[in-house]
């Protein structure tokens, strides 16, 4: 009798405590971040202590260096046959700029009109018509470790071994774009650093929301969502992302919804056609959809929900990314002002797409990639009406700029037809450089000697081009003239 | 017979009455020699701003120690001999809310104002140097005044609010015109008499006193807010002719020199550091003859484009440009721009200090706000920004301590500032960086 008692007490207890295990296990969970870190998955192969430009594990030739110095730019300069002597010299060292009131920005200026023009012939602008010039190469990564996915499925392609032992890693973004002066060394690379700062200091905010039914950390039918928030990140008092902040989640053209599996804690998605998340970026106009092509997520999260890391990934348009790198501000700004040329990233992205062939020719428009996300816990809430990203009125102007100045460049690209750059965009450094050098003693020699976008009356203002014949006729023939 | 500053002596000149005043006299302080003795008129306390662009480097200015006896960092060396008459202050945060970090401009408007900016190149308020005039510069002959180093008009961080900042002049000759060219007259002289020109102009605006409240009844709202701005604009004048109108409460015993020569003002550095200490010493001797109380000087824009002769890159680029010495840590040529940055504040707070002036000297009677816009240049961040307070504010402000901000607001600062010049403020500042919260522990 008593032995029956003490069965049936252990029983009770036994069954008491299944019934209390299996609801906890079972009930639907819910865990939210906001990303403090968002990036290029790009390895850094550098030792500590010496300098970026120095041999490394991932660039033999250390760093880019673009544009560096004047032996750079001689360089740069002399490829274009059409280009005398004397017109180099006086670019790398503009005569009278002791005289002028700015003389660092007269070089700057004049250097980066230069550079805006190296065509096989003269007058074609380069960053809209990267074809049209010699390519000036760019160091490539020949390191064999990359972070990142094996999209294709396939070890035997990528080239690259993920740190995890994971084989055919394919990230062609990295081997072309790894030794990016800009981007290499997370510690010092300007825009790598820049993109984070922007992006903490409120130009975007991206959400991630992870659902399931089972337990957070193994979970074989969970969700991610991922996309654009409203709300700027939250900051504590020592200027790191805080932690537990509510965060509402846009669901617009940024947002994806992903079915994932939880192993341990590591969130592994579905791969999917179309993959949409917010670019990175340091300007208001790089804001918009990443589309990712077989995209797909990974995140490791901590035991105790506090962090979050991994990467998000796919092919994108590779002419996509050029133009919102190069465009960023112009083409010549960003590539004095960083060691960067994107005519040599062009025929980089070129040399190394590896997806999204075009079923018409077959050549491939994309290029394997990923971003690095870390991330701290936050509570990614549905808005309780349609929210929309957060975009200031004084950003759509240069939004336009930019998307003009992009289309005249994929014109350009995609036709083989050199396309003259649209005034009012900056690009050409037109008319910085005719209002820089206006007290320049050799300032006739510059406008007579170097190509120009246009030209400014005697009062400075831009003078509005004539149509070309062929395009004016074009108009009058739409006009029924 | 009583002494007194306003005692003048009277005779008679071939039948006409005459009059004779007398110059300053140490006899005019009180026995502490802080005050006017006979109106027990304080020493007024004087406020500047010093703005430099680009920032400093972190690793080299921030004292690892806060408080007292802070250690003298590198970049802090050249503000040693000043170091127990001054504050500093790291580790401050420009809070931008829901506005853009506007690259070089974000920082300098949120100092000056406690306000991220909404819009770039504009203020959302008045700066701080204009709130602070508004309570201390009644009775002098200009509410502020502002020099460039770098020789342009428009390197002037002091506003009313919106786009307009108030001129600077951009030459240490155009500064002393207006101080002491035409209707100055040295107010430590025994032939200071109010200008009769001055007279004849305040009498003229008097009149039309009367007819405009009859104009303004017949204008509708939008242009009555028109005519009171306007009419703003002729109140100052007026104050300002008023305050020509009597002799200034002089209390330094200073010489005005002679109008510098014409001289290259631009931004080459050896010609930025000839002209700074210039400018800052016209600045101070129109502090100290009560020509204003507000003095403002910027040595350059906030992306400063001070370059070393023979730098093809200067200042602002090179911020850009420059790599990080992977042994040193920081961008080499770039700190060195940062020290010419404190040398040239070392210049000027030089010059306030050579002014005696009662007990002390003049920085001792004065509040200087030096800041820039830029904590570290190369990416455009706005945390960490170094802020200085030089000066005691006759004796309100506390010195010789490192503040290490923690990531409190930049707007703690200014506030403290202004209690310290005196001002009944409450708080000051908006959205996140609106504070309550002075240091008082720097407040004597």
């Amino acid at each position: 009798m008593r032995l029956r008692n003490c069965l049936l007490a252990s029983t009770l207890v036994v069954a008491c405590a299944a019934a209390l295990a299996q609801p906890a296990a079972a009930a639907p969970w819910t865990r939210g971040f906001v990303v403090r870190e968002y990036g290029f998955a790009f390895r850094y192969g550098g030792r500590p202590g010496v300098a970026e430009t120095a041999p490394a594990a991932d660039c033999a030739r250390g760093s880019a260096t673009h544009f560096n110095d004047e032996a750079e730019m001689r360089t740069a300069l002399s490829r274009q046959p059409w280009r005398s002597k004397q017109e180099i010299e006086s670019i790398i060292a503009p005569p009278g700029i002791e005289k002028a009131r700015l003389p660092t920005y007269v070089r700057f200026y004049v250097w980066g009109r230069a550079v805006s023009y190296r065509g096989w012939r003269k007058g074609i602008e380069t960053y809209i018509n990267p074809f049209a010039a010699h390519d000036p190469g760019q160091p490539q990564v020949v390191s064999k470790i990359s972070d990142g996915f094996d999209l294709d499925g396939n070890p035997k392609t990528g080239g690259f071994t993920s740190t995890g032992g994971i084989r055919g890693i394919d990230n062609a973004l990295y081997r072309a774009w790894g030794c990016d002066a800009p981007f290499r060394n997370p510690a010092s690379g300007t825009l790598d650093l820049r993109e984070n700062t922007q992006m903490q200091e409120g130009l975007y905010t991206v959400v991630i929301r992870i659902s399931g039914n089972q337990d957070p950390m193994n979970d074989n039918d969970a969700t991610v969502e991922i996309g654009y928030s409203p709300d700027k990140i939250v900051r504590d008092a020592r200027a790191n992302v805080a932690p537990d902040y509510s965060y509402r989640i846009v669901k617009g053209e940024q947002y994806t919804r992903l079915k994932a599996r939880i192993r341990n804690g590591v969130v592994e998605t579905e791969q999917v056609d179309r993959l949409h998340v917010p670019r990175i970026g340091w300007f208001p106009d790089q804001m918009g959809d990443a589309d990712f092509h077989r995209g797909r997520l990974s995140l490791t999260v901590d035991t105790d929900g506090r962090a979050a890391s991994g990467f998000v990934g796919g092919y994108r348009n590779w002419l996509d990314l050029l133009a919102e790198n190069t465009f960023a501000q112009t083409g010549a700004e960003q590539g004095i002002r960083d060691h960067e040329d994107a005519v040599g990233l062009y025929y980089a992205l070129k040399r190394n797409a590896d997806g999204m062939p075009d079923p018409r020719t077959g050549r491939n428009t994309g290029i394997s990639m990923a971003y690095r996300i870390k991330a701290v816990p936050a509570h990614v809430v549905d808005p309780a009406r349609p929210a929309q990203i957060r975009r200031l009125p004084a950003d759509e102007e240069r939004n336009r700029g930019f998307e003009t100045v992009k289309a005249a460049m994929i014109r350009a690209v995609t036709t083989r037809t050199i396309q003259d750059v649209p005034l009012g965009t900056g690009e050409g450094q037109f008319p910085a450089m005719e209002k820089t050098i206006a007290d320049l003693p050799s300032r006739d020699f510059f406008l007579k000697t170097l190509d120009a976008p246009g030209r400014l009356d005697e009062n400075g203002n831009v003078v509005e081009p004539s149509p070309k014949p062929g395009r004016l006729s074009a108009l009058r023939a739409r006009q029924g003239n | 017979m009583p002494i007194h500053r306003r005692t003048v002596l009277h005779g008679m000149i071939q039948g006409s009455a005459a009059v004779m005043a007398v110059p300053f006299l140490d006899c005019f302080l009180d026995g502490k020699g802080q005050a006017l003795a006979a109106t027990g008129q304080r020493i007024p306390t004087r406020f500047s701003t010093f703005f430099f662009g680009l920032g400093l480097t972190t690793s080299l200015w921030v004292p690892k120690k806060a408080g007292l006896d802070y250690e003298t960092t590198v970049q802090l060396k050249p503000l040693e001999p000043f170091k127990k008459k001054m504050n500093v202050f790291s580790g401050m945060r420009v809070m931008v809310d829901d506005n853009p970090n506007f690259q070089h401009w974000s920082g300098n408007a949120a100092i000056a104002t406690g306000i991220a900016p909404t819009k770039v190149s504009q203020f959302d308020s008045k700066t701080i140097d204009q709130t602070i005039a508004d309570a201390i510069s009644r009775g002098t002959r200009y509410k502020s005044v502002a020099a460039a180093a770098s020789g342009d008009p428009k390197h002037c961080y002091s506003s009313l609010g919106g786009a307009n900042t108030l001129p600077a002049e951009p030459s240490p000759l155009s500064l002393y015109t207006r101080l002491f060219g035409p209707g100055f007259q040295d107010p430590s002289s025994g032939a200071w008499q109010p200008d009769p020109q001055v007279m004849l102009q305040q009498s003229v605006l008097s009149a039309v006193t009367d007819e405009r409240r009859d104009f303004m009844r017949n204008l509708g709202a939008g242009d009555r807010a028109r005519m009171e701005q306007y009419f703003t604009s002729v109140r100052d004048t007026e104050r300002q002719m008023a305050a020509e109108l009597q002799r200034p409460d002089v209390v330094a015993k200073v010489a005005i020199p002679a109008a510098p020569g014409e001289m290259p003002v631009n931004y080459a550095l050896p010609n930025v550091r000839a002209v700074t200490p210039l400018m800052a010493r016209l600045g101070a001797l129109a502090l100290a003859t009560d020509q204003t109380r507000v003095f403002n000087l910027a040595i350059s824009e906030p992306g400063s484009n001070i370059f070393v002769p023979g730098d093809p890159l200067g200042y602002h680029v090179t911020t850009h440009m420059e790599a990080i010495d992977p042994v040193l840590g920081y961008q080499p040529h770039v700190a060195q721009y940062n020290i010419y940055s404190m040398e040239l504040l070392a210049s000027v707070l030089k010059e306030l200090d050579a002014i005696p002036e009662g007990d002390g000297t003049l920085l001792d009677h004065s509040l200087v706000f030096a800041y820039s816009d830029q904590s570290y240049a190369k990416i455009h961040a706005v945390d960490g920004i170094p802020i200085m307070l030089a000066g005691s504010a006759s004796g309100r402000m506390k010195t010789g301590y490192h503040i290490a901000g923690g990531g409190n607001a930049v707007s703690r600062v200014g506030l403290t500032a202004m209690k310290a010049m005196g001002l009944s403020v409450d708080g000051w500042g908006k959205g996140s960086m609106e504070t309550k919260s002075a240091y008082t522990e720097l407040l004597a």
